[in-house]
């Protein structure tokens, strides 16, 4: 395996999201590579650092906190689920709303569509009576 | 214990002592994924709330094809987002702090994890997530690509590179044998 390789799977590595065989190989390139296990070594020193990372303490009144407001949000002890009705409304407004401007548009065209041909009709009525010289 | 999906189906039946169980058996991680990215003891804690109730008022929404993990996180990822756009509470490093900290004398001491917080802070956004996704909550490349909704090759690359930007960062303090 070149270096190009192993720099590139380290982190893979490191995460230990690499199949066996290719982990066999990225081990025997490492023993003889200081370069990569200088690299290796500064990978995990960066994993063992933020591993040590201080956990946050949770505050006691979280839970009552968040209950507490959970009720005042509620309108006369009712949930606030969303109904299948309320969701399948969300979801088709937007394509209704698509397809009226669509039906619109087309309306639009046919409607400027029947002007030209009226014009056109006119303009062969008005022709037929000029006299022929 | 009760898996989430029995207790999402009680609560969805009106039982408000699951939803309690739920939040006991989320809110660590919850909390923890928001601290990480914000660095903000109390802000955690209000955008968890947030987090929480949002869950309770969609959980109507959610489908039971999922984990209700990836989803949660999904949540606390977009709410965290949108607190930082409004805030715009990112955390730097001052050069007055950085002459305080010389070197990593003790990889645990106060100032260490200090340097640490800041470093991952001023991470960008994507790049921040994946990897306290990876290595505060030590999701799999798989699961942080199933919570983000990206490819497994985009949580790899932003990984990659979240963890170059820390080396640049953090190495210089390193000092050999701590």
């Amino acid at each position: 395996m070149r270096c190009y390789s192993v720099k590139r799977l380290l982190n893979r590595y490191v995460d230990k999201e690499i199949d066996e065989t290719t982990k066999k190989f990225m081990e025997e390139h490492l023993k003889v590579c200081a370069l990569c296990k200088k690299e290796l070594e500064a990978l995990l020193l960066m994993k063992h650092v933020i591993s040590k990372k201080e956990k946050l303490e949770i505050d006691k009144n979280f839970i009552s906190l968040l209950e507490k407001r959970l009720m005042e949000e509620k309108p006369d002890n009712e949930t606030h689920y969303l109904t299948e009705m309320n969701y399948l409304a969300q979801r088709t407004a937007p394509v209704l709303l698509t397809l009226a401007v669509l039906v619109m548009i087309i309306i639009f065209a046919f409607y400027n569509d029947s002007q030209v041909m009226k014009d056109y009709m006119d303009n062969v009525f008005i022709s037929k009576d000029i006299p022929v010289l | 214990m009760k898996s989430d999906f029995d207790l999402i189906e009680e609560i969805t039946a009106g039982d408000a002592a699951a939803f309690r169980v739920l939040i006991e058996k989320h809110q660590k991680h919850v909390i923890n994924v928001i601290y990480s990215m914000t660095g903000q003891v109390q802000d955690a804690h209000d955008i968890a709330q947030e987090v929480f109730i949002k869950v309770y008022k969609n959980l109507a929404y959610f489908k039971m094809k999922a984990k209700f993990s990836t989803w949660i996180y999904r949540i606390a990822i977009n709410e965290t987002y949108n607190y930082i756009k409004k805030e715009k509470k990112h955390g730097f490093i001052k050069e007055s702090e950085r002459q305080n900290i010389k070197t990593f004398e003790n990889i645990e001491s106060r100032e260490t994890q200090e340097l640490v917080n800041k470093a991952i802070e001023k991470l960008p956004y994507k790049y921040r997530v994946v990897l306290v996704l990876k290595e505060i909550e030590d999701l799999s490349y798989k699961q942080i690509s199933e919570t983000l909704n990206c490819r497994i090759g985009t949580v790899e690359s932003r990984l990659f590179r979240a963890r170059n930007i820390l080396k640049k960062t953090l190495l210089p303090y390193y000092k050999e044998g701590c």
